[in-house]
């Protein structure tokens, strides 16, 4: 038997079904921060997040080129620009590029309003604190986002400003993710020391 | 005639749909629970029953399915009616591991056809319903590019006419399940043919409700802490069924005396009328923790 | 081995009509060997199969058939990693992956090459085996049209 051949953890179909549930619970429960070491078997979260939802029938967006491209063989999406990327990859410490204008969807496909994963360190317990309130939340909760830039929280309320369209966060560090659906509301409330 | 020998059974892959598919679902998934209330479409894949006997609703469940799960199917609150019997054998055929109950307190997804268990459900659990029409407009609005403009804008003012005019013509808003509810305050939905009774238990769960409609291709979502209002008048306030018989009483199921459950009417041979519980497991549990001497006739 | 080589495009399908278990068994040592990685994930869905008709040319979908793929990494021999891939009509993810490691190795002359190739005209001599067994079967369904010719005359009487 080829067992040698091991197919890195992210990519292998039971891995996926369980990150793919951490995350279905996170976009449920915004604010609620879900560990997926069990599953990644060392990668990164973020890059976790993207194998469990992406392949060859989705874009996705890499401005910053974080993917390396053995990450581009495995995760199979076609390369794209910012503006057309059903998934959006980018490094949350500095303050998204004035150019970075994600799809917002249309009034009758917000669906196709992009999902914006941000890799980020510290995420739930450091860093810049908010106030959550919305649906999936039961009156209100807060959340640490360690490392990430408050100028992406100021870039969601303008994307996120016309209910249906706006865009989806997934917030990530090394092993832990967060969702911040467009239907949160959020408010900044200083930092964690 | 085959050179090689057969290298091991032929077998479904875990959870019949391939990964593409199941992907495709789980991004349409999120959307739908990023959008309370949203119908995203996805591409339906022939399942191994027919349209109309719950796809939508299995292929939601087989992305969601791990080998971790275990997974309850109830059809009008039945665990053992064929449909219900058949998706959930069909479950323990392709997805090995998945242990199958009964019990709505055991199950980690339940996948239901027109109703929701009596008993609430917890944050660990997520509700699939087999939906046949996923669009509350469709009595208002036959085009369906027409309606997804009137869901994007909120505007269902056509649909508030239409409960006038039955409030005018018949003095109550005649519909009896398939409830239009708002969700979050902008979509409305069609919660598929629930009974009214259940549509409160939409508001603020602490569960994740799931809609999958196979035949329309549409996937949507109720989170768990999403308000859920049933379209209603203020002077004319949402009622849920009512079981009193002729002299005010609340009737009780026969089977196990609970008087705060949902009841199917069932006629005897002699033409009397009998009730039970339509949520059979609450029913079961509710008659063993209660074991008394009821000799349950209660119904006139 | 004096034969030339038969062409890449011939390999997949004579690996797959040999013998299963030397494939995988060989397949597997190899793997070790040349340290074997995964260059995307082996993937197994189903395919379209278009066919063209042969009356008004159009094309037509006949129907779904398995389709697995797989992609490999081996480390060559001057340190430099080598590919090899395999695209089968199977649904078993490991045999595609044997047959991607066979064929990086085969194409880029890897130590076990020799090997490799035995299977390869083993599975080729299988083919043609059942090719010939195929033709007899066809052959015994010809009707030969002159024949009939003379007994329709018998008829006219």
């Amino acid at each position: 038997m080829t067992t040698a051949l091991d197919v890195p953890a992210i990519y292998r179909p039971k891995h996926q079904q369980r990150l793919f549930r951490q995350l279905l619970d996170c976009m449920a429960r915004p604010g609620s921060v879900a560990d997926l070491a069990a599953w990644t078997g060392g990668a990164p979260a973020a890059l976790a997040v993207l194998a469990a939802l992406c392949d060859s029938e989705v874009s996705l967006a890499d401005p910053q080129r974080l993917l390396t491209g053995g990450d581009w063989d495995f995760l199979e999406c076609r390369q794209s620009p910012v503006a057309q990327a059903r998934f959006i990859f980018v490094d949350g410490t500095t303050a998204p590029a004035a150019d970075l204008e994600p799809a917002l969807g249309a009034l009758t496909t917000p669906e196709q309003g992009a999902t914006i994963v941000i890799r980020v360190s510290g995420l739930g317990t450091t860093g810049q604190k908010v106030r959550l309130s919305g649906p999936g939340i039961a009156a209100q909760c807060e959340l640490g986002l360690g490392t990430l830039h408050p100028g992406w929280l100021d870039q969601r309320a303008v994307w996120c400003r016309f209910f249906p369209l706006g865009v989806d966060l997934v917030v990530c560090d090394e092993s832990r993710v967060a969702a911040l659906p467009r239907t949160t509301r959020v408010t900044q409330m200083g930092m964690h020391r | 005639m085959r050179a090689r020998r057969r290298r091991k059974p032929a077998s479904y892959g875990f959870g019949f749909l391939d990964e593409n598919a199941k992907k495709e679902l789980r991004r349409a998934l999120l959307k739908a629970v990023a959008i309370p209330g949203h119908q995203v479409p996805y591409a339906s894949r022939e399942m191994p029953i027919a349209r109309g006997f719950g796809t939508g609703g299995l292929q939601v469940t087989l992305a969601l399915l791990g080998d971790d799960d275990t997974v309850k199917v109830i059809d009008q609150g039945s665990d053992v009616s064929v449909n219900a019997a058949n998706l959930r054998k069909f479950f323990a055929l392709v997805c090995p591991g998945v242990q199958e109950t009964t019990r709505t307190t055991e199950a980690t997804v339940i996948q239901t056809r027109h109703r929701i268990p009596e008993q609430r459900l917890r944050d660990d659990q997520i509700l699939v319903f087999q939906v046949p029409y996923p669009d509350a407009l469709v009595v208002v609005e036959p085009n369906a590019a027409k309606r997804r403009e009137m869901h994007g804008a909120a505007n269902y003012a056509r649909l508030w006419t239409k409960l006038y005019e039955d409030m005018v013509a018949f003095d109550e808003i005649t519909i009896s399940h398939r409830y239009p509810t708002r969700i979050a305050r902008h979509y409305v939905i069609d919660p598929s043919p629930i009974p009214r009774w259940d549509v409160p238990k939409l508001h603020m769960a602490d569960c994740l409700y799931l809609f999958g409609a196979g035949r329309e291709k549409r996937i949507y979502a109720v989170p768990p802490h999403t308000p859920a209002e049933p379209l209603s008048f203020s002077d004319v306030p949402f009622r849920v069924e009512d079981f009193n018989d002729e002299h005010g009483h609340r009737r009780a199921c026969a089977h196990c005396g609970a008087t705060d459950t949902f009841l199917d009417e069932l006629l005897g041979a002699d033409g009397t009328k009998a009730y039970q519980c339509s949520d059979i497991d609450h029913c079961t549990q509710t008659a063993k923790a209660e074991p008394c001497e009821r000799s349950s006739k209660s119904a006139a | 081995m004096t034969t030339p080589i038969p062409p890449r495009s011939l390999w997949m399908r004579a690996f797959a009509a040999a013998e299963s278990d030397r494939v995988l068994a060989l397949a597997g040592r190899l793997a070790i060997e040349h340290g074997a990685t995964h260059r995307s994930a082996p993937r197994a869905g189903l395919a379209l199969l278009r066919l063209r008709e042969s009356v008004m040319l159009d094309t037509f979908y006949l129907g779904e058939i398995p389709v697995t793929t797989a992609r490999v990494a081996l480390l060559g021999r001057d340190g430099l990693h080598v590919e090899g891939g395999a695209v089968v009509m199977d649904d078993d993810v490991e045999f595609a992956a044997a047959l991607a490691v066979l064929d990086g190795v085969l194409a880029h002359g890897l130590a076990g090459a020799a090997e490799a190739r035995e299977l390869l005209d083993e599975g080729l001599a299988q083919i043609e085996r059942v090719a010939n067994v195929r033709a007899a079967m066809l052959s015994r369904t010809k009707v030969d049209f002159s024949l009939m010719a003379e007994a329709g005359d018998d008829n006219r009487a």
